[in-house]
C-alpha cells in the first residue's frame, strides 16, 4: 500500500462534475490532513452535496482525481470505500431498530457477534443512546436519529468521515449541544471529517479550516478565524458574517470617506484611487457625537442577549455596529453618534488585481 | 382539525348506503347458501348445509376448486417474480426503452378481456397449448402483472434512495442491499399486489373461458359453466366458498401487514 504524507491524506486533483450543460462542480482541488475537521460551506447549490457525493463514490467526477491515503478513488465502488457517510435526511433503516442501524455496517463486514455486539455498544455510549438500543427510528427525536446516523457511521471505523448538513433540520438549541457533541466525538475518534454546510457559524464554531465554495468552486480555504479576518474577496466577506463596506478615495497614507479623513494601514496605504474598503460589526466603535469620525444617526438598535446589534445610518450607508453588552444600553434610536476605528481593521474588498 | 375528522350525518348516511350497496348481494348469496329448499330463493323459511355438503358430492367443482387456488397461488408468485426487477428498473434508472416497459406492463388493462382472451386463444392455439396449466397461468400473468407492477412501484417510489446509498457506504453491495434494505421496505406493496393477484386470478372469468378445457377448469369457469344448464342453490353456496377464500387470503394479510398500513410502508406497530 502506497503511503502519503499525513498531509496529504485526502487530495481532491481539479475535480469536476457536470450534469449535462449544468456545471455543478468546476475544478476542486483540496488537501485534507489526517485527523483534521474540513469544513465544506458555501450557499444553495455551489455544489457541496455533489463533491461530497463524488468522494463517497456515488457520483464519478467528469474531471479530476480523488485519492484517499495515497490511492485513486475511482473505479472501487462506495461499498468498498469505508467511508462513514452522515446524510441531511439521516437515511436510518426504519425497519430496524437503533441497535440494528449501528450493528448493519459490522454485519457487513463479518464481524464476529460478540465482537459486534460490544462495538455496537461502545458506539451507542459515544452518543449517549444506550438507553434507547431497542427504540425504532420513527419513535425517536430528530437529534437522537441524528447521533444513530452519527454512530452507525462511527462504528466502522472509517478512514473518512462524511457529514452533510447533519444538524440543519434541528431547532437552534438543539443544533449548538449537538455542535459541540460533533466536535468532542470527533476529537476523541480521531477520524479525519468533511462537514458540509451553508450555516457560516456552525463551519466556524467546528472545523480546523474553511473551505468557502461559490458556484462549483472553492474560493478561500483557511483556517475559520483567518477566512473570516482576511476574506479573499467581498463574497467570502459576506458569507463570513456581517461587513460593513465603505467606499474610500485614497491617497497617500490616508482616505477621504464621505469626506472625513481617516489614517491607512501600511498595505493599503500604497493603493490609489476609488477603492472599496470592509470593516466587521464589531471592529467599530460608537462615540458621541462631535467626536473625530464618521458621523451619523443611529437608526435602529437590536438587543441580542450578549451584545447589542446597532444600524448607524451615515453618508456613506448604513453601518451594523456590534456593541458589548456592559449593562448600559447603548446610544438611543435617533440619536446623533460617530463611528471610529483603528486603522489596521480596515481590509480591502476587491479581489487583488 | 376537530370539526374536519367528523363526518356529516349526510356523509354518514350516503357511506352507509354505499357499504350496503355493495355488501347486499354477497349477504344475499351467503344467506341463500343455507338454504334447505331445492330453488334460489329470499327469503326462505328452513336452514340447513344440505347445499354446502353438496360441494362435497361435486367432485367436479372440488377440482375446480384445488385447481383455481393452485393457478392464482402460480400467478400470483410468478407475478411478484415479475414486476419486482420491473419496477425497480423503472424506479431506480434511467435507460433507454424505459417509457416503453411501462406501457407495456400497462397495456393489458387497456385491452378488454374479450380481445384479450381472444388473442391468447390464438398465441396458444399455435403453440398447441389450448387448454393446459401453462396457458392458463400465462394468460392470467398477462391480467394480473399491471396491478402487481403499479403497487410494486409505488412503494419503490416512496422509498428514499439515500437510504440504500447509507446502506451501500456501510459496506453493502448490490445485493445485499436489496436484500436487507429494499426488499423488507417494499414487502408491504409486494405482499399487497400479491394479494390482488391472487384474488383476481381466483375469480378472474372471461379470458379463463377462452383458454379452459375439462381437464383444466378454473372455478369461475365450472361454475359459469353449471349455471348455464341449471340454476340450484349449489351456485350459492360455492359462490359463498369464493367469498370466504378470498376473505381468508385478506385476513391472513392483514396478519402480517395491516392492510390499512400497507400504503404507509412501516412494518412493526
Ligand atoms: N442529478 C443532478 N442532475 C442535474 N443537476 C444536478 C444534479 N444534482 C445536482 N445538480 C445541480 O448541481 C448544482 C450543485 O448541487 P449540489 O446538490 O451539490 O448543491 P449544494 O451545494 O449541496 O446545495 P444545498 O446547500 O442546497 O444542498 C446545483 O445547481 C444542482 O441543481
Ligand atoms: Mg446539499
Amino acid at each position: 500500500m502506497t503511503t502519503a504524507s499525513t498531509s496529504d491524506f485526502l487530495v481532491l486533483d481539479g475535480v469536476a462534475k457536470s450534469y449535462g450543460p449544468v456545471q455543478a462542480v468546476h475544478d476542486v482541488s483540496v488537501r485534507v490532513a489526517q485527523g483534521e475537521f474540513l469544513g465544506l460551506l458555501g450557499p444553495s447549490g455551489c455544489g457541496k452535496t455533489t463533491t461530497l457525493q463524488m468522494i463517497a463514490g456515488f457520483e464519478t467526477p467528469t474531471a479530476g482525481r480523488i485519492l484517499l491515503e495515497g490511492r485513486e478513488l475511482a473505479g472501487i465502488p462506495a461499498s468498498r470505500r469505508n467511508i462513514g457517510l452522515v446524510f441531511q435526511s439521516y437515511a436510518l433503516f426504519p425497519h430496524m431498530t437503533v441497535a440494528e442501524n449501528v450493528a448493519f455496517g459490522l454485519e457487513m463486514r463479518r464481524v464476529p457477534k460478540p465482537e459486534r455486539r460490544a462495538r455496537v455498544a461502545r458506539a451507542l455510549d459515544l452518543v449517549h443512546l444506550t438507553h434507547l438500543a431497542d427504540r425504532f427510528p420513527r419513535q425517536m427525536s430528530g437529534g437522537q436519529q441524528q447521533r444513530v446516523a452519527l454512530a452507525r457511521a462511527l462504528v466502522i471505523e472509517p478512514r473518512l468521515l462524511l457529514l452533510d448538513e447533519p444538524l440543519s433540520n434541528l431547532d437552534a438549541k438543539l443544533r449548538e449541544e449537538m455542535q459541540v457533541e460533533l466536535r468532542e466525538v470527533q476529537r476523541r475518534v480521531g477520524v479525519t471529517t468533511i462537514l458540509v454546510t451553508h450555516d457560516q457559524q456552525e463551519a466556524m464554531a467546528l472545523c480546523d479550516r474553511v473551505a468557502v465554495m461559490q458556484g462549483g468552486r472553492i474560493v478561500q480555504i483557511d483556517a475559520p478565524w483567518r477566512a473570516y479576518d482576511a476574506p479573499a474577496d467581498p463574497f467570502v466577506a459576506d458569507f463570513l458574517g456581517r461587513s460593513n463596506r465603505l467606499l474610500a478615495r485614497i491617497d497617500g497614507t490616508t482616505a477621504e470617506i464621505a469626506g472625513h479623513r481617516f489614517p491607512l494601514p501600511e498595505p493599503l496605504a500604497a493603493l490609489r484611487g476609488e477603492v472599496a474598503l470592509a470593516i466587521r460589526p464589531e471592529r467599530l466603535r460608537i462615540l458621541p457625537a462631535g467626536q473625530p469620525g464618521l458621523p451619523g444617526t443611529v437608526h435602529s438598535r437590536v438587543f441580542l442577549g450578549g451584545f447589542w446589534l446597532v444600524r448607524v445610518e451615515t453618508p456613506c450607508g448604513d453601518m451594523l455596529v456590534t456593541v458589548q453588552n456592559t449593562g448600559t444600553p447603548p446610544a438611543e434610536e435617533g440619536a446623533a453618534v460617530a463611528l471610529d476605528w483603528d486603522a489596521h481593521s480596515l481590509r480591502r474588498l476587491e479581489a487583488a488585481a | 382539525m376537530p370539526r374536519n375528522d367528523r363526518n356529516g350525518a349526510l356523509a354518514i348516511g350516503f357511506h352507509l348506503l354505499f357499504i350496503a350497496f355493495i355488501l347486499a348481494p354477497l349477504v344475499v348469496v351467503v344467506l341463500v347458501s343455507f338454504t334447505d329448499k331445492g330453488f334460489l330463493a329470499m327469503p326462505f323459511s328452513g336452514a340447513s348445509l344440505r347445499w354446502w355438503w353438496a360441494i362435497g358430492d361435486n367432485p367436479r367443482f372440488l377440482e375446480s376448486f384445488w385447481f383455481s387456488l393452485q393457478l392464482a397461488f402460480v400467478t400470483a408468485t410468478l407475478a411478484a417474480l415479475v414486476a419486482v426487477p420491473a419496477a425497480l428498473a423503472i424506479v431506480r434508472f434511467r435507460f433507454p426503452g424505459r417509457e416503453a416497459l411501462m406501457a407495456l406492463l400497462a397495456s393489458p388493462l387497456m385491452i378488454p378481456h374479450v380481445v384479450l382472451g381472444v388473442a391468447l386463444l390464438r398465441f396458444f392455439a399455435g403453440l398447441g397449448l389450448v387448454g393446459s396449466f401453462v396457458a392458463l397461468a400465462a394468460a392470467h400473468l398477462v391480467v394480473v402483472v399491471p396491478y402487481m407492477a403499479r403497487l410494486v412501484t409505488a412503494s419503490l417510489a416512496g422509498l428514499d434512495p439515500r437510504i440504500e446509498r447509507a446502506a451501500e457506504s456501510l459496506g453493502a453491495g448490490r445485493f445485499a442491499v436489496f436484500r436487507r434494505i429494499t426488499l423488507p421496505l417494499i414487502l408491504p406493496g409486494v405482499a399487497g399486489g400479491w394479494t390482488l393477484a391472487f384474488i383476481t386470478s381466483f375469480d378472474e372469468l372471461t379470458v379463463s373461458l377462452f383458454l379452459a378445457s375439462p381437464s383444466a377448469t378454473p372455478l369461475p369457469v365450472r361454475l359459469f359453466t353449471y349455471i348455464d344448464q341449471m340454476t340450484d342453490p349449489l351456485v350459492a353456496s360455492v359462490s359463498a366458498a369464493l367469498i370466504a377464500v378470498t376473505a381468508v387470503v385478506l385476513v391472513v394479510l392483514d396478519r402480517f401487514y395491516p392492510i390499512d398500513r400497507l400504503l404507509t410502508g412501516e412494518r412493526r406497530a
